[in-house]
């Protein structure tokens, strides 16, 4: 029945995939191949054979074009050859006088010195003839000339139907030009006639120059180059030969040929897709359909490397590199077959290209033409075959299929005529048989199915009595099972006070033998085992066991505790089941009554632990806030004892009972109170404050709160002060901070623990420190990171853990040193560690940025100023030197005449030669003083600070002017006392000066005396050079120490250089000393000097 | 026989001036025009006294007596330094350098036939 009924569900419907569908796809997709491997193979073939015709077509095509081309050239080449052949016969026979009279007649001298053919030649003849003015006109280019001239004038109208022209040339530079549409040589200028033959002229083998004579016999013809000949607008190309007579050349034969056909021809094209390239054997492109334009613009000569074309450059390399009998190439890259060969003449090589793709395209164009056929015999094929295969076999077999669905409905009656004869009939009569014999086996299985049924009901009724009886035996266990875990003993009685079970914890507290609790044995054996592990004695035992007995029959409600053995404390209860029966439970409370033991002994040492304690505690009760309990301390700060306090309210002792509130308050949301500040009151009334602790604890088994609480008082009051202490040390603070806030240092305060106190506003901006950077708390080490990141130290990646290190050990050493610090802005900061007392350091930060700057200006110019000082001091040595050597030569030649050496001198040329000595020793002396002064000025002059003794120092100086002094009849006197302490000074320098001074007093005194007086006063030196002289007036005295400038009572000629006051003063000035002058006129004058004493020894006489 | 005299001097008309200074005083005369050829002179010549020029081209007056001193196997003749630097220091650097005399240009001829003569006793 089963099986049947699944089948139904699954239906008749159409298949999934339809056979016809199916074979008609198969049978599609081998037709495709077929038609597509027969297209791709007649595209293949078709192609093949194109391009075999292509290329044998393109072979005939262009030798039919070379001998096309050529047949002009091999013209060209003939006429000129049957010229000269005429020419060399004609002269041989010419006769020379003959040939003088008919130049004369054809020719005519110009008065631009050229000669040329006459007009009228031209106009019967068209030939214009050309000879240059600087052509010798000899006998034998005459004869040339008129030989030419008649055979061009007999070949040239024949040939001018395919000629442009016909010409004769001489080497000496004489033309003719059979042209008669152009009058060309008759007006033409020289250099356009040379332009002619420069341009048929062929460098390399001279054929034109006069006078070289042809190498060996080989009579060349020579082709030109294309052109384009702007006179005729045409392009032409030129053939000469010459024509050799005696191994030289008389003249040279040419013919223009207009190629413009030609190229026309070359360009056009007879076969479809194809071009033609024409070039020249230098690689010249002659003619090409695209690079016509270029070709002209470049004068017909265009390289194939210019044009560019890489498709051009492969071509001619390809045609260049063949073989000479091949005229077909094929080039692969660009897919082109080219036909080569070669025109006579030029020698122009003609291309005709040909490209393969049309070979393609035309293979294409008749592959998809089968194609086509295919695909439409394919489509006609399938129709066919799907009307034929739905009708022979779908049909048919759809009806089997409805009849094979009939018979798993289970309609057996199907009957299945096809009425066919093929494989197809026979299945379906097959089909009918096994119908059939399906519907008689199914009736027989039926009957069998309902005897079957009525078996298994029965069956099934047994199994679920048998089930049940299980169930409850499970139950059973299980109960057992539970009672055996739990920890209560238990034991069940019957109505008659039998044991019916005992449980597990029962058996284990009792210790009672299994043997004794089997089912049914009597309680009464049991409580005499209870009496005995109880420890009963034997004589009181009866009546336990009957006083329990009688407890078990009346069932007492309420639990009783026991001993049981091992000192275990046991509740037992008995409680009166519903049948009648008892259940009897104990229960182990020995662990409950040890804790409660523990709680008590706990609280007692609670109480003695609040007693003791060294500071104020009460417990109060939470309900009504009585006093519990206090201790001694909070008896004394209440000011009554613990007997009083105790039962008293709690809320009387606060001064504020709000505060009480408050206290509960945070109790009930914190659990706890802690250091509340409180205003408290003794019993007296006297306040206090106090610090309270509170929380919730039990005392003797009630909710009860604890308080413990200190005085503070005494602290408060501590507390005001130092407030008030706090408020003063901010104010100071803040007018410090304003302080740091203004002024320009930058500094850093660090706590001893190296964290930043402070940075002041200039520490800030120094170090470009971003506004609330130290809001937080930032380490030494946060703080040179941060500036760090904001590039502001001059220290390299590499180095900078290195130089932090570095850092941070210097600010924790607390050296004290000053440094200074660049960086990389190139600010520069004069840095500075200061230790501070409590462990701290202050570091300190001043730009000295402007200052470094400063200083590096005035070094530079000091720097500068030294270097000119060493130029000047260079400059002084060499002018020295230049100065002194002429002079040495005038100085020691004049001595040499004066002392005789060469010779005894006349007695005048003795004076005059003294003269020159003097004159020479006033200009060295002069040069001396000049230079001094300038090294003075330039400060170069150093002077020595050495001691030196001034007695001394005179007496030299008056022992040189001794003999000047007796020679003027003058007294020169020194006046210095014993001891005088040593000067301090340059001895030399200051010779010089006392030289100079004790000079001109002699020098201006002609009576009386000059003293030299030395002495100390107001501890510095003195020395007075005192003279009888003339005096000096005192505008003089102004003047005398300038430079250039001497007294106007100075000697004529003298030997003063004017130079001497300025150089002692400049010289004492630089000892830090002065010199004055005093004097009348008349009466004499006193030069004192004032000088430097040593300071350290003095002089012992 | 009469004493050589080497005479370095570069200036044409300060070496006629000693020339005949000290031709006419009856010494044999060798002149050198710069320091290199002092050098090469001392050693071939070997005066008995050089009168040495300190401007010089080529090699100064210091560096060629330093050579000279340095060159000669035997006793060094004297070398009278004469110079136009008259400027502080030359007169030392010319001790320092082994001079055995020393004068400053412009020179009197007698001055240096005194110093000479004294020098070659």
């Amino acid at each position: 029945m089963t099986s049947l009924r699944s089948t139904e569900t699954r239906k008749v419907s159409s298949p999934k995939r339809s056979l016809t569908l199916l074979t008609l796809r198969k049978i599609a997709i081998r037709i495709s191949l077929v038609v597509a491997a027969a297209t791709i193979m007649s595209y293949w073939h078709v192609k093949t054979g194109f391009e075999q015709q292509a290329t044998e077509s393109l072979e005939r095509y262009v030798e039919q074009r070379r001998v096309r081309e050529s047949a002009i050239f091999d013209l060209a080449s003939s006429n000129i050859r049957t010229f000269s052949d005429s020419y060399l016969r004609e002269i041989s026979q010419m006769d020379p006088q003959g040939a003088e009279q008919r130049f004369a007649a054809l020719f005519e001298q110009r008065a631009d010195g050229t000669t040329r053919l006459t007009e009228n030649v031209f106009r019967t003849y068209g030939v214009t003839g050309f000879i240059g003015k600087h052509v010798m006109l000899e006998r034998d280019l005459k004869r040339r000339l008129v030989v030419a001239f008649d055979l061009i004038t007999q070949f040239g109208p024949a040939w001018k139907s395919q000629f442009a022209n016909l010409y004769v040339m001489t080497p000496e530079g004489a033309v003719l030009m059979y042209w008669p549409d152009q009058p060309w040589a008759l007006r033409a200028g020289d250099w356009e006639i040379s332009g002619k033959l420069h341009l048929l002229s062929d460098k390399k083998d001279g054929v034109l120059v006069a006078n070289t004579p042809s190498t060996g016999n080989s009579i060349k013809e020579r082709w030109s180059e294309l052109y384009f000949d702007y006179g005729i607008n045409d392009w032409l190309v030129s053939v000469t030969r010459p024509a050799l007579l005696d191994g030289r050349p008389a003249i040279q034969i040419g013919q223009d040929i207009l190629v413009h056909d030609l190229i026309g021809r070359a360009v056009s094209t007879d076969l479809d897709g194809t071009y033609n390239i024409l070039f020249s054997e230098e690689g010249r492109i002659i003619a090409h359909p695209r690079f016509m334009d270029a070709i002209q613009a470049r004068s017909g000569s265009l390289p194939i490397s210019d044009t560019g074309d890489p498709q051009l450059e492969e071509i001619h390399r390809l045609t260049i590199d063949r073989p000479p009998q091949q005229t077909i190439v094929r080039s692969d890259s660009t897919n082109q077959v080219i036909a080569v060969t070669k025109l006579s003449g030029p020698a122009w090589t003609l291309a005709t290209v040909y490209p393969l793709d049309l070979a393609a395209q035309s293979a294409w164009k008749t592959a998809r033409l089968i194609l086509l056929m295919g695909a439409l015999a394919l489509v006609l094929e399938i129709a066919i075959l799907s009307s034929t295969l739905r009708s022979q076999i779908a049909v048919p077999l759809r009806l089997l299929v409805r009849a094979t669905s009939s018979v798993a409905k289970g309609q057996f009656k199907t009957h299945l005529n096809l009425k066919r004869d093929d494989e197809i009939g026979e299945l379906a009569e097959a089909f009918t048989t096994m119908a059939r014999q399906i519907d008689a086996r199914e009736t027989a299985l039926s009957e069998r199915s309902a005897s079957l049924a009525k078996l298994n009901e029965e069956l099934a009724h047994e199994l679920s009595e048998r089930e049940r009886a299980e169930r409850e035996l499970a139950r059973h266990r299980e109960l057992n099972a539970l009672l055996d875990t739990i920890d209560y003993g238990i034991l069940f009685l019957s109505p008659d006070l039998k044991i019916r079970l005992a449980n597990r914890a029962y058996k284990e507290m009792w210790v009672v033998p299994e043997s004794q609790l089997a089912k049914g044995t009597p309680i009464r054996d049991v409580i005499a085992h209870h009496s005995r592990a109880m420890g009963i004695e034997t004589e009181y035992e009866d009546a336990f066991i009957e006083r329990s007995m009688e407890d078990i029959r009346h069932c007492d409600e309420s639990p009783i505790e026991i001993q049981s053995p091992n000192n275990h404390v046991l509740r037992y209860h008995c409680v009166a089941l519903a049948d009648g029966g008892r259940m009897l439970t104990y229960v182990d409370i020995t662990e409950q009554k040890r804790a409660l033991d523990a709680i008590a002994l706990a609280e007692q040492r609670q109480r003695r632990l609040l007693e003791l304690a060294p500071f104020p505690l009460v417990v109060t009760r939470m309900s009504d806030g009585r006093i519990l309990y206090a201790n001694a301390r909070t008896a004394e700060a209440i000011g009554l004892t613990q007997e009083e306090l105790r039962g008293t309210a709690a809320p009387n002792y606060y001064a504020n009972p709000a505060d009480r509130e408050r206290i509960l308050r945070i109790l009930s949301q914190e659990g706890r109170a802690q250091d509340v500040e409180v205003l408290l009151q003794r019993h007296d009334g006297r306040k206090f404050w106090a610090l309270v602790n509170a929380s919730f604890a039990d005392y003797e088994s009630s909710p009860a709160l604890l308080f413990a609480f200190n005085d503070i008082t005494e602290l408060k009051q501590r507390e005001t002060q130092l407030k008030q202490a706090k408020k003063e040390t901010e104010a100071v603070l803040r007018d410090l901070n304003a302080v740091l806030e203004t002024i320009q240092y930058g500094i850093l305060f660090l706590d001893p623990d190296f964290h930043v106190r402070l940075a002041n506003r200039a520490y800030r901006e120094i170090w470009q420190m971003p506004e609330g950077f130290y809001d937080k708390p930032r380490s030494l080490e946060d703080d040179m990171e941060k500036s760090r990141k904001l590039g502001s130290y001059d220290v390299s990646d590499e180095d900078w853990e290195a130089y932090k290190a570095k850092r941070i050990g210097e600010i924790k050493s607390g050296v004290t040193t000053m440094t200074e610090m660049r960086l990389k802005n190139g600010q520069v900061l004069q840095y500075r560690i200061i230790a501070l007392p409590d462990g701290g350091r202050m570091l300190t930060y001043f730009d000295i940025t402007d200052l470094k700057r400063f200083e590096d200006v005035l070094r530079q110019a000091k720097e500068q100023a030294e270097e000119a000082s060493q130029a000047k001091s260079r400059f002084l040595a060499n002018v020295s030197h230049e100065l002194r050597t002429p002079l040495n030569a005038v100085l020691g030649y004049t001595e040499l005449l004066i002392d005789g050496l060469y010779g005894s001198l006349p007695e005048k040329a003795h004076g005059v030669l003294t003269r020159v000595q003097i004159n020479g020793r006033h200009l060295l002396a002069l040069i001396n003083d000049i230079l001094d002064l300038s090294k003075i000025e330039a400060g170069e002059l150093l002077i020595a600070a050495e001691p030196y003794s001034v007695s001394d120092l005179v007496h030299a100086v008056v022992t040189t002017a001794e003999p000047l002094a007796k020679a003027k009849g003058i007294v020169l006197k020194v006046s210095i006392p014993e001891a005088l302490p040593l000067g301090s000074g340059d001895e030399r320098r200051l010779t010089q000066v006392l030289v100079n001074l004790v000079g001109n007093a002699i020098k201006f005194t002609d009576h009386g005396s000059v003293e030299v007086i030395a002495g100390v006063e107001d501890g510095r030196l003195k020395i007075a050079i005192k003279d009888t002289g003339i005096g000096i007036s005192p505008k003089d005295q102004k003047l005398i120490f300038e430079a250039f400038q001497q007294g106007s009572n100075a000697v004529n000629g003298g030997t003063g250089t004017g130079l001497g006051l300025a150089i002692s003063k400049r010289i004492v000035q630089m000892h830090g000393g002065t010199i004055h002058v005093h004097s009348d006129v008349g009466q004499g004058s006193t030069f004192t000097i004032d000088l430097p004493l040593d300071t350290r020894v003095t002089e012992a006489a | 026989m009469s004493k050589r005299i080497l005479i370095v001097e570069d200036t044409e008309d300060n070496r006629r001036i000693l020339r005949d200074l000290l031709a006419h005083s009856g010494f044999e005369i060798c002149e050198a025009h710069d320091g290199r050829a002092a050098v090469t002179a001392a050693a071939e010549f070997k005066p008995d006294l050089i009168l040495m020029d300190i401007q010089l081209p080529i090699l100064d007056g210091y560096e060629a007596i330093r050579h000279i001193k340095a060159n000669t196997a035997t006793q060094p003749p004297p070398i009278i330094a004469v110079t136009s630097y008259a400027l502080s220091g030359d007169e030392e650097k010319a001790w320092a350098a082994g001079c055995d005399g020393y004068i400053a240009k412009p020179f009197s001829p007698r001055q240096i036939l005194a110093k000479i003569r004294e020098l070659l006793e």
